[in-house]
Order: structure tokens, then C-alpha cells, then sequence
């Protein structure tokens, strides 16, 4: 062989070991920060669950949780995620139930991750997971929210015209109470195409009823002698509940199962 | 007289056509199509290309030897859905056939053909895999040839194979066949 010929079989040798190198060894090791997201899961009357994580700075030390590239946050619906992706046989029918389950939060600029999950035809109640993993595929940590159990507002009913004063209370009252729960009712008002500044009001424990007058649910910058067009969002909160399987890392910081049921009606004065 | 020259150059084809297929030892093809999975909704349909070589024992009788590989399988979100699924099934398959034709004429073929199949699955999502299955299944195909007088010549087959993980898949594909 010419020596111009071993050469080049060197260099071209020494080329392909440079390439087969690790570029780079892989770091196990992780900023200590904890988690601190807000963790919220809500299903509406038609039966989707909206599920959402927002991250929020460590209240004790200001720290974010620490995000390297491949971190990921994902979101399922009645089913562990851990299970969801650890698939063993009938991969056609499991990926398509995971397809369908489980959902991975965007990253965006800022520090917030958003998971939607569109699933209907679940019976309440059911449970919201969400689950933090290590770029290096490790699932760091999973827990869940379960949704309070499912209710019909009964009054004010759909589409009803409901005459009022200022001082007179108007009723609630819906189905299924749950002395665990809490409930929440918004107020969402809109008079001659003006759209005020939704209220929330605390109603306390559920019992199936409640009260509310104008001065509670009412914007005081809306004029009380117009015919306005009000939406009652109700919103039962289900007791916070926490499974975290902590694998070294913190745990999730406020969690929230909420049902929540949507009513619009006229007032008149 | 020009009828009987009529008559012995159409005897001398069919001879000559009948001659061709009984003298291929084998024919070799490639072959493109589509896949669909049968008994279970919501996947869309997948591309795949497959090699086949198979050789004749007897003039009717031979053995297949194929690969196929497929475009990935990906399961379709719901219709409220508005991103993508995140899963992929990867699918790759080999085996052996075992394919009864019958010379009809010299220029079409059809045939028959039992499979036995060696495939593997995988299931990858978020830039993993997240699921491995390996397993063998039948097949039935039913096709035809269309020889010309060289060597090369079409073909067209449907396959259906039952139980990939789960799934019974019908292929349909056209192809292009080489005979030595």
C-alpha cells in the first residue's frame, strides 16, 4: 500500500473514531428545585375536562423549577400516566387509548405549561394525572386531582326572564350536593352589549342551595333598571387531594377538581 | 395462405407465451401500496414498499421469500383534538409464502399465496419508545401477474394479515416483477 494511501486511511480512521465519541456525557444531575405549579382540572356540562399546570416561582425561595431540554409535563385522564406509557403487547389498540389520553404540555416562552385534555363520556367522578418527566425518559413524579362528582343546576333555568329589584335575592339550587365540597359561583354580566368585569363569589359549603342578591352578583358600575343578559358559571370544588410519588424532586404545590356548570338568563328590573 | 400464416404466427405466441411461463425459475419484484388496519378505527392508512423474490419448484408451485417496511402507523386524534397524536407505530415484516399460480393465459397470472410472518412493532411517542412487540401471523394474498415478453411485468395483489399486535391489516399494492 502507498503511503499516500495509508494516510488517508488513517485520517479517514481517525475521523470515524472522533465521530463515534460521545459528543458530550449526559448530565444526571438536576438543579434541586422543587416543583410549584398550580394544577387545576375542570370539566364542563358537556363532559370535557380541562386540565392545567401553571408554574409558579417557589414561594419561599423565589427558585423556578428547574427545566432542562427534554423536560416534559404530561396530563391523562382516568388512567396513571406511568401506565399509559408503559405499553407491553396489542401496541395497536394501547397506543390509541394513549393517543387519546395522555397530553403533553407545551412549552412556551414563559414560565407556564398549559395541558388540555378533550375527553367526554366519562363518568364523574374521574381523576386528572399529571406527571413531570426527566429528559433521560424517568418519570420524576405523578400525581392526581380527583373531579368532584357531577351536578345539574336547577335555578335559574336556561334561557329564563327573571324580574328583580335591587334587594331581592334570587335562589340557586342544583342537584347531587356533597358536604365535602365547596362551592363557587361566577357572574358574568352583559348589559346592551357591554360586558362587565366577571364576579366571583365564595358560597361555602354544598348544600344544594343558595342564595345571592343583586348586590353580590351584580356589577355596581351596571345600570339596575336595564335588561341584562347574566351567565352564572357555578363551580364545585372538590376536596384537594394529593398522591405524589416522589422520586427526589418536590411535589406540586395547589390542586383543584372542579365541576362546573354554566346557566344564562335575563334580568330585568 | 395468409390465413395459415395468421394462424401459425398466433400458435407460434401462445407457445412462445406458454413457453416463458413454463421456463421461470422465479420471478423477483418490488412492490408499493397501502396498508390499512381493518379492525380497529381511527388509524390512518400507511405507505409501505416490499421485495419479494420467489422461485418456482414446479411450474405452478413456489416459495416466496419478502420484506416489507412501513410508513409509520399514527393513531388519529379525536375530532376536538387540536394537536397531533403524539404516538407512531413503526412496523417492519419478513417471511415466507408459499404461492399456487395459474397460467390463464400467457400475459396474465393470477395467483394465490399463503404467508407466514415475522414482524415487529414498535410504538414510540415524545421522542421514545414507549412499546416493543414481536410476534408471527398469517397472511392470505390474492394477485395477478401480467408478464410481457422480456422479462419484466406488473403485478397487482391485496394481502390480509391477522393479528399484528391487535391489528388485522389489508395491503393493496402494485408492483413491478423481473423473471429469470
Amino acid at each position: 500500500m502507498e503511503p499516500t494511501t495509508k494516510r488517508i486511511l488513517i485520517i479517514v480512521l481517525l475521523l470515524l473514531s472522533a465521530g463515534c465519541e460521545p459528543s458530550g456525557s449526559p448530565s444526571n444531575t438536576y438543579a434541586d428545585h422543587d416543583l410549584y405549579p398550580n394544577f387545576t382540572a375542570v370539566e364542563d356540562e358537556t363532559g370535557e375536562v380541562t386540565t392545567t399546570v401553571v408554574l409558579e416561582p417557589d414561594p419561599f425561595t423565589g427558585q423556578m423549577l428547574y427545566l432542562a431540554g427534554g423536560d416534559k409535563f404530561y396530563a391523562s385522564l382516568g388512567t396513571p400516566t406511568s401506565q399509559l406509557l408503559s405499553m407491553s403487547s396489542d401496541l395497536f389498540t394501547t397506543s390509541q387509548t394513549l393517543s387519546s389520553r395522555l397530553k403533553i404540555m407545551e412549552w412556551r416562552s414563559s414560565s407556564t405549561y398549559v395541558a388540555i385534555d378533550h375527553t367526554t363520556g366519562l363518568t364523574s367522578p374521574v381523576r386528572s394525572y399529571v406527571s413531570f418527566e426527566r429528559g433521560d425518559g424517568r418519570v420524576t413524579g405523578e400525581t392526581w386531582v380527583e373531579l368532584p362528582p357531577a351536578f345539574t343546576l336547577l335555578n335559574p333555568a336556561a334561557n329564563s326572564s327573571l324580574s328583580r329589584t335591587f334587594q331581592d335575592p334570587i335562589t340557586l339550587s342544583w342537584t347531587d350536593a356533597d358536604n365535602t365540597a365547596t362551592m363557587q359561583l361566577e357572574s358574568q354580566v352583559v348589559c346592551l352589549g357591554i360586558r362587565y368585569t366577571p364576579i366571583t363569589i365564595d358560597l361555602g359549603p354544598d348544600t344544594g342551595t343558595a342564595q345571592v342578591s343583586a348586590a353580590d352578583y351584580f356589577p355596581p358600575s351596571a345600570p339596575i333598571n336595564w335588561d341584562c343578559l347574566t351567565a352564572f358559571t357555578l363551580k364545585r370544588l372538590g376536596p384537594m387531594r394529593l398522591i405524589s410519588q416522589e422520586l427526589g424532586l418536590g411535589s406540586l404545590n395547589t390542586f383543584q377538581g372542579i365541576q362546573q356548570r354554566t346557566v344564562a338568563f335575563t334580568t330585568t328590573p | 395462405m395468409d390465413r395459415l400464416r395468421q394462424h401459425f404466427l398466433f400458435l407460434l405466441l401462445l407457445l412462445f407465451g406458454s413457453q416463458a411461463v413454463a421456463d421461470d425459475l422465479g420471478v423477483l419484484s418490488i412492490a408499493s401500496g397501502k396498508a390499512s388496519v381493518s379492525n380497529i378505527d381511527g388509524y390512518d392508512k400507511s405507505s409501505y414498499y416490499r421485495w419479494d423474490g420467489v422461485f418456482f419448484f414446479t411450474p405452478r408451485w413456489g416459495v416466496n421469500v419478502f420484506i416489507t417496511g412501513y410508513e409509520d402507523f399514527v393513531p388519529s386524534t379525536s375530532p376536538s383534538a387540536t394537536t397531533t397524536s403524539p404516538v407512531t407505530l413503526n412496523l417492519d415484516t419478513k417471511g415466507l409464502g408459499l404461492t399456487h399460480r395459474w397460467p390463464l393465459y400467457p400475459h396474465f397470472q393470477p395467483f394465490i399465496r399463503a404467508e407466514f410472518l415475522d414482524w415487529q412493532l414498535e410504538a414510540n411517542a415524545f421522542a421514545r419508545r414507549v412499546g416493543k412487540d414481536r410476534g408471527k401471523s398469517l397472511g392470505v394474498a390474492l394477485g395477478f401477474d401480467l408478464p410481457s415478453r422480456n422479462a419484466l411485468g406488473l403485478r397487482a395483489e391485496a394481502i390480509r394479515y391477522s393479528d399484528i399486535s391487535g391489528a388485522d391489516i389489508d395491503q393493496l399494492s402494485v408492483g413491478l416483477t423481473i423473471r429469470f
